[in-house]
């Protein structure tokens, strides 16, 4: 092996491969980063066995075609660290190609390589394409379900760990729920060839959403592979595992039924309940929403035994069409408010036991919030 | 004629006893006759947990009325003649004393029309004496009624368990039976009641499919071995189908339901590694081997065996289920290994084995900067997790390691007794309710017991066949519980429920500790260090803090004395 490359098409290769970089101490050989070099192309290959990122820079072969491994780690240290100088050049050292010369201005690494024979197959891309979608939408989807999944590094749960993604209809429709509540997203698709259905945990879609933030392509095409997806845009893929696990039907608990509108100005109601939530039960955060017909207020308040009291009026565009008396969890009601970016949105309740639902409305729907709405389960205290 | 007495010297050399101790006892003998006359379908009712009436109605070879008259004696069968015949019991029964025990404490009527014949008999006897036989109208088969267990013994009578705790019995004996049995059709109502209709199946797993529900017959994992003359064959769980306690680990030798200590320890030993403590696998497990290599009869209630060469059926047993649980079906690699490799708190300092790359500079700053951002309530700060299990606990007065679970359970066992103390479980519903499969047994519990559950927050809907969806649960623990499941803990509920008769001013508390102890903190869980210091901060307002409900010790306490003396700074 022996090329000369641009510095920064290196260094751009290697942060992107450093976010599918396997950490896995019974794994070693994960920890690699793979160069497959052909003709003027440089290959840059990890993957943790969940992801897996690929991208391609040109470089200037002046040997045979080769494939080294190098330790992933190393070269994201030194890439981040190289010296002012426009190439980097990398060529085997040792007759046996055990270790790898790296050269960038004055400053010249020795890098021991790993074996290569030990390296996972790589998944070809696959041959049809089965949908195409805005790299921005896909983004604020991504951003308006991910928090509702289950944050727990241990769980059973895999469904709720998830995104799902149905491709549909020439939209693309993002649901998660940890259970208690969910949010849905839906997105016009640049393209859906083919209709389907994925779940994929929420970590490595936060990985592909950095990945597809630096890439800066307008959109993204997706693979479907043998229980992975493939995203490629700008000559980068990412490949995600999906979870093997059938999603909730979500269209079953969205409420179609509600009878009560309560329209808030968004961020007023987004700072009373953080007031309230001052005052509800650390673990329960339960705060009780009260309407009346006979005011267009609502009466939000909490009370803990060791925290004291709170209670607020939050201004509603008009007066309830009817009264309840309702109990949310604050942080799930806040959650969904803070990633909402209308002036307006408006709460949709039946009664105490139904679900809430939320969602943008007034006159001007901010364009972020296109197609957003979220579900949440009430808490009851007696019966 | 098939039935005749026994030589008395035989007789004697029966390990005989005290067969019928309840109603559960009685019963077994009766469907076990019932097996053993090749019968088709066994119909059993019940009325008030089998002490009114047990009443097994089967379509087997039925008896003559000669046969009838004898059957209620003592040491009268049809299944051994000699003392040679003991060495090799193919019958569930063949002490020829069951009837007889049964018919010296109980109303018993037994009709029967044996197979090929016109004509139909009955005899009755009450405390010994007997009646008839007589004619009577019967398809071919036998009905077995037994009224008013004990009756003749109120000091007996006295020791047994509610109609609730015998039904429960009884039914674990059906359910053995039937498990063992799947080609028998098996029906059992307890009063109104249809608790079971499991029609003949067609195979094993079929049967646990009518037992335990099809979801879980569809997870489980075939064993099959044969390894010198012992052939292994039956189901067990794979490790995300777990169960509180054995009871649905069942073992059948040749057909006979039994309770062996080395059988259920192999199968542990086997699950080690696999299962946590106090989880135990779901097993379905026959064992067929020559009659001559296992001794059958060593117990009164035949429920225990001896084998000949108990190290041949160890090594075919462990065979089969290591290569079971060795095999791919157990830990698929992105499943399995998931957890570890990747803490989900993006605010979690990187565990420093770790090696460097870009994202964990990252994470490592943040870090940093989160540590500035904790807020230190109490005079306690804390300094890190030791092994993702323990906190480490700066004091003015030396320093502190904190079992991160117990504590974390001993706060959610306050919160939520308090709460229950004043009656106002807050309850966080569920967006779809969670479906939990239980076996009718268990099934019957968790129905008795539904109100102590509503008591504690845990709402539940019947829907049937064992099947129960979980709609409410205390939002205290409600976010904690759902990453851990809810089946198991459903499962360790209705244990404590069985138990619960006793204690019930208790039962509340102690239903509360397991919910707590459920939903906590596992040990091995990484926690950011912003969560660490918060559970140290909430561990000191509440009113025990150095015990946890089971009376564990929460906190280990060195000081700056113990200290400056280990280093001999004194």
């Amino acid at each position: 092996m022996d090329f000369v490359c641009m510095k920064d098409d290196l260094v751009f290769g290697v942060k992107l491969a450093s976010y599918a970089l396997g950490t896995r101490s019974s794994m070693p050989i994960l920890s690699g980063l793979r160069m497959d070099i052909e003709q003027n192309r440089l290959r840059l290959y990890t993957t943790d066995l969940e992801r897996a990122v690929r991208c391609e820079i040109p470089v200037d072969n002046r040997a045979g075609d080769e494939t080294v491994v190098l330790n992933g780690a190393v070269l994201s240290q030194i890439a981040a660290h190289l010296p002012e100088d426009d190439r980097i050049s990398l060529k085997t050292d040792a007759a046996d190609g055990t270790a790898v010369k790296l050269r960038c201005g004055e400053a010249l690494f020795d890098l021991p390589t790993l074996p290569v024979e030990d390296y996972p197959e790589i998944a070809a891309l696959p041959p049809t394409r089965i949908a195409t979608l805005n790299v921005d939408q896909f983004h604020h989807g991504l951003e308006q379900t991910i928090f509702a999944t289950l944050k727990a590094s241990e769980t059973t749960r895999l469904a709720l760990t998830g995104v799902d993604i149905v491709l549909k209809n020439n939209s693309a429709k993002m649901v998660s729920t940890n259970g208690y509540r969910l949010a849905l997203k839906t997105i016009a698709a640049a393209e859906i060839v083919e209709e389907n259905e994925f779940l994929i945990e929420a970590g490595i879609l936060t990985d592909l959403d950095r990945v597809l933030s630096q890439i800066g392509s307008a959109t993204v095409d997706i693979y479907q592979g043998s229980g992975q997806l493939f995203f490629q845009t700008g000559g980068v893929t990412f490949v995600a595992k999906t979870i093997a696990e059938e999603f909730p039907d979500f269209d079953q608990v969205i409420p179609k039924e509600n009878t009560l509108a309560l329209a808030f100005d968004r961020l007023a109601l987004l700072s009373t309940l953080q007031r309230i939530e001052i005052t509800a039960a650390k673990e329960s955060g339960a705060i009780t929403l009260r309407a009346t017909q006979e005011e267009s207020a609502v009466r939000i308040n909490s009370s803990s035994k060791d925290k004291g009291e709170a209670e607020e009026r939050v201004r509603v565009k008009a007066v309830p069409t009817g009264a309840i008396e309702i109990v949310f969890k604050a942080g799930y009601l806040i959650d969904a408010l803070k990633r909402m970016n209308s002036a307006e949105i408006t709460l949709w309740l039946s009664t105490a036991q139904k679900a809430g639902l939320i969602e943008p409305s007034g006159g001007v729907i901010d364009p972020l919030d296109e197609g957003v709405l979220y579900v949440c389960m009430p808490v009851r205290i007696s019966d | 004629m098939k039935i005749h007495r026994l030589d008395e010297g035989l007789a004697r050399k029966i390990a005989a006893g005290e067969v019928i101790e309840r109603p559960a006892s009685a019963a077994k003998e009766i469907l076990e006759n019932a097996l053993d006359a090749k019968s088709e379908t066994i119909a059993i009712d019940l009325i008030d947990g089998g002490r009114s009436l047990i009443a097994v109605r089967d379509d087997g070879e039925g008896m003559d009325s000669g046969d009838l008259r004898l059957c209620v004696e003592k040491h009268a069968t049809s299944k051994i003649v000699q003392e040679a015949d003991l060495d090799a019991i193919a019958t569930l029964g063949f002490r020829g004393e069951a009837l007889a025990s049964i018919a010296a404490v109980a109303q018993v009527r037994i009709i029967s029309r044996e197979r090929g014949s016109d004509a139909a008999y009955r005899v009755t006897s009450e405390a010994g004496t007997v009646e008839g036989p007589v004619p009577a109208a019967r398809a071919p088969g036998t009905t077995v009624e037994v009224r008013d267990l004990f009756f003749n013994l109120p000091a007996r009578a006295r020791f047994l368990g509610s109609a609730r705790t015998e039904f429960f019995h009884i039914n674990r004996v059906v359910h053995r039976l039937s498990l063992s049995y799947p080609a028998v059709g098996f029906t059992l109502k307890h009063g109104e009641r249809a608790v079971l209709a499991a029609p003949r199946a067609a195979n094993l797993l079929d049967r646990i499919g009518q037992i335990y529900g099809a979801e879980t017959a569809r997870m489980l994992m075939p064993i099959e071995e044969e390894l010198g003359g012992i052939r292994i064959t039956g189901y067990v769980s794979p490790p995300d189908l777990k169960r509180g306690n054995r009871r649905d680990q069942l073992f059948c030798i040749n057909g006979r339901p039994i309770s062996d200590r080395t059988l259920s320890y192999i199968l542990a030993s086997a699950y080690q590694g696999i299962l946590r403590s106090g989880a135990y696998p779901l097993a379905v497990i026959r064992i067929d081997l020559p009659l001559d290599a296992v001794d059958v009869n060593v117990h009164p209630r035949k429920e225990e065996v001896r084998f000949a060469e108990i190290q041949r059926v160890r090594d075919a047993l462990t065979t089969a289920l290591s290569r079971v649980l060795s095999s791919r079906h157990v830990v698929s690699p992105f499943l399995g290994q998931r957890s570890e490799e990747r803490p989900n708190h993006p605010l979690a300092p990187a565990p420093s084995s770790l090696p460097l790359d870009l994202r964990q500079a990252v994470s490592v700053g943040q870090a940093e900067r989160e540590r500035e951002k904790v807020r230190v309530e109490s005079d306690r700060r804390v300094i890190g997790q030791l092994h993702g299990t323990y906190l480490l606990v700066e004091t003015p007065e030396g320093f502190e390691i904190v079992d991160q679970h117990i504590a974390h359970e001993q706060i959610l066992y306050e919160k939520l007794t308090a709460e229950f103390r004043h009656g106002e479980v807050a309850r966080q519903q569920l967006l779809l309710p969670i479906r939990i499969e239980l076996p009718f047994e268990s099934a019957e519990i968790l129905i008795a017991g539904k109100e102590e559950l509503e008591k504690v927050g845990i709402i539940l809907d019947e829907f049937g066949g064992g099947t129960f969806l979980l709609r409410e649960y205390p939002i205290l623990l409600a976010e904690g519980q759902i990453q851990y499941g809810f089946q198991a803990l459903i499962e360790k509920i209705v244990s404590q429920l069985t138990r619960g008769e006793k204690v019930k001013e208790r039962l509340g508390e102690s239903l509360i500790a397991s919910l707590a102890c459920a939903a906590a903190i596992k040990a091995g869980d990484r926690l950011p260090l912003q969560e660490q210091q918060r559970l140290v901060d909430q561990l000191m307002t509440i009113e025990a803090p150095y015990t946890c409900p089971h009376g564990r010790p929460i906190i280990f306490t060195i000081s700056q004395d113990e200290l400056a003396r280990r280093f001999k700074r004194t």
